[in-house]
C-alpha cells in the first residue's frame, strides 16, 4: 500500500479510474489552470511563425528530393540509343 | 430488553451475509481494478511491427513489417489516412483487433500517417498544409518506396476529409479510395462540427490562431453523449465493467487509451474546415471548397470509391457521410450497424476489414445500403 502511494504511475492510473477513464500512460487531458498559462508575447508568435515556416521548407525540400530521384529514375529508364557503326578506318 | 425471536435473528443473518457477499464482490472488483493498472499494456502504439519510412514535422510515415521483419511488396500499397486529432493507433489497435494488420496479412503493403502531436507552431497549420503537405508527401514518398504511380488510399473521419480533397486534387495517383465515417454534408445536424459550433469553435481566429488544448478537443466529444461522459456516468459504467475478466479490461483500456487520448489541434486547420466545411458553408456539397488557392473539383474523383458510415454514429452523422453520393456518383455505400470506433476496431470491426481488403483487391461491390 505504501509504495502504491508513492508511484507516480499508478497515481495517475488511479487518478484516471477516478474520473471512470482507463486511460494508460498519461493523465486524463483536464485544462491547465488559468494562472498556469502565461499570457502570449507578440515575439513568441513571430518565433513560432517562423518555426513552421522551416518545418514547411523542409517538406518542401523533401519534395524535392522526390522529383530529383524521379528525374533520375526516368532518366535510367530511356533507352540508351544503338551507338552508329563506326566508320572503317581506312587500312 | 426484547430479545430477538428465530426469525427475526434469521433475517439479520441474512442481511449480514448479503452485506458481506456486497463486500466480497466489491473487494474483488477493486482487485481486478488494481490487477489491470499494474499490469502494463499495449497502449500509445500501434501492434503490428513498422518502420519509420518518412519523417516530416511531427508526422511519422510507418511501413507495416511481415513476421520476418521485412515490408510486404506482393499486393498495391494502401495508405492509411487517420485524423489528425486523434492519435493513430486506431488503425493497429491490439494484435488480432488491427484493421491496418489484418490488410496487411491480406498482402498488401500497409503504410499509416502518423500525424503526432502538434506543437505550439503548428497552430498555424491551415489545410493546404495537411493536404498538399503533408498526405501528398507521404503518397509520393511510398510511390517512391515501391515504384507504383497509384496507391490505394484509406482515410478515417477528418483523414478522411483530407484524402478526398487530395484525391480529387491528384487523382492520377490515387488507385481506390476509402473513406470511413467521413462526413461530407455539414449542414446534417449533429456530429463533432455541429458540437464546436455551439462550444464556440465558429470564434477561432484563422489569422491569430490557438493551439487548441487536447482537453479543449475533448470536451467536444463529451458534448456528443451527454451524461454518459460525465464524470460520474464513467465511473458508474467503469464500475460495472469490473465485472469483466482482466483480459477483457485490458482490451478496454486500450481502447480507452485511444478514445481519451486526444491530441491538442491546430487552431487555423479548424477555423478553416469550420469556415469552409461547417455549417452553413458546406462547402463539400456545394462544391465550393478549396486548398490553398486551388479549388477542388470532384468530378476528377474517377477512381473507385467505397464510402463507409456508422448507423450509431454520433461523431459523424450517418446521413452527413453517405452524401457522398451527391458529389462522387459512383461512390459504393455502406452502411454498417454500430458506432464511430466501433466498425473501425471494435469486436464487430471483422465486416468492415473484410469488404475493405474485398474492394482494395477490385472485387465486386455488395452494394450494402
Amino acid at each position: 500500500m505504501d509504495s502504491m502511494v508513492k508511484n507516480d504511475d499508478f497515481l495517475v492510473h488511479l487518478g484516471n479510474a477516478l474520473r471512470g477513464s482507463l486511460l494508460a500512460g498519461k493523465a486524463y487531458p483536464t485544462q491547465p489552470p488559468p494562472s498556469a498559462s502565461a499570457p502570449e508575447t507578440p515575439s513568441d508568435d513571430r518565433l513560432d511563425q517562423i518555426l513552421f515556416a522551416v518545418r514547411r521548407l523542409e517538406g518542401e525540400v523533401h519534395d524535392l528530393k522526390l522529383t530529383l530521384a524521379e528525374l533520375k529514375g526516368e532518366r535510367k529508364q530511356v533507352p540508351k540509343k544503338p551507338r552508329p557503326p563506326r566508320p572503317k578506318e581506312p587500312q | 430488553m426484547n430479545e430477538a425471536g428465530p426469525e427475526q435473528e434469521r433475517d439479520r443473518e441474512r442481511e449480514l451475509e448479503a452485506l458481506l457477499e456486497l463486500s466480497r464482490r466489491g473487494r474483488a472488483k477493486l482487485e481486478r481494478l488494481h490487477e489491470v493498472l499494474t499490469t502494463p499494456g499495449h497502449y500509445g502504439t500501434g501492434a503490428t511491427p513498422a518502420a519509420v519510412v518518412y519523417r516530416e514535422n511531427k508526422l511519422k510515415l510507418l511501413r507495416l513489417l511481415d513476421e520476418t521483419g521485412q515490408p510486404r511488396d506482393g499486393r498495391p500499397p494502401v495508405l492509411f489516412v487517420p485524423a489528425p486529432v486523434s492519435r493513430y493507433f486506431i488503425m493497429d489497435l491490439l494484435p488480432g483487433r488491427s484493421f491496418a494488420g489484418y490488410v496487411a496479412a491480406a498482402g498488401f503493403d500497409v503504410y499509416i500517417a502518423d500525424f503526432g502531436t502538434p506543437g505550439r507552431e503548428d497552430r498555424f497549420a491551415d489545410l493546404e498544409y495537411y493536404v498538399e503537405g503533408l498526405v501528398r508527401r507521404c503518397v509520393r514518398t511510398v510511390c517512391a518506396l515501391t515504384g507504383h504511380e497509384a496507391i490505394n488510399v484509406v482515410g478515417y473521419c477528418l483523414g478522411g476529409t483530407l484524402s478526398l480533397l487530395y484525391s480529387a486534387l491528384h487523382p492520377e495517383t490515387v488507385r481506390r479510395l476509402v473513406l470511413l465515417t467521413t462526413s461530407v454534408d455539414g449542414d446534417v445536424e449533429g456530429g463533432i462540427p455541429w458540437v464546436a459550433h455551439r462550444m464556440g469553435l465558429a470564434g477561432e481566429d484563422y489569422d491569430n490562431p490557438r493551439l487548441v488544448p487536447a482537453a479543449e478537443v475533448k470536451s467536444w466529444f463529451e458534448m456528443l453523449a451527454p451524461g454518459s461522459n460525465s464524470t460520474l456516468g464513467r465511473v458508474s459504467d467503469l464500475w460495472d465493467r469490473l465485472d469483466d475478466a482482466p483480459d477483457r479490461l485490458r482490451e478496454i483500456r486500450t481502447m480507452a487509451s485511444w478514445v481519451d487520448d486526444v491530441v491538442a489541434a491546430p487552431g487555423r486547420l479548424l477555423a478553416e474546415l469550420y469556415r469552409k466545411l461547417g455549417p452553413g458553408a458546406n462547402g463539400l456539397m456545394k462544391g465550393t471548397v478549396t486548398v490553398g488557392a486551388q479549388r477542388v473539383d470532384f468530378a476528377e474523383v474517377a477512381m473507385p470509391v467505397l464510402s463507409v458510415s456508422a448507423e450509431k454514429d454520433t461523431i459523424a452523422p450517418a446521413a452527413g457521410v453517405d452524401a457522398v453520393r451527391s458529389i462522387v456518383p459512383h461512390a459504393e455505400i455502406l452502411r454498417l450497424p454500430g458506432g464511430h470506433v466501433g466498425i473501425v476496431a471494435g469486436r464487430s470491426a471483422a465486416a468492415l476489414w473484410k469488404r475493405t481488403v474485398e474492394f482494395l483487391g477490385g472485387g465486386v461491390s455488395t452494394r450494402e445500403t
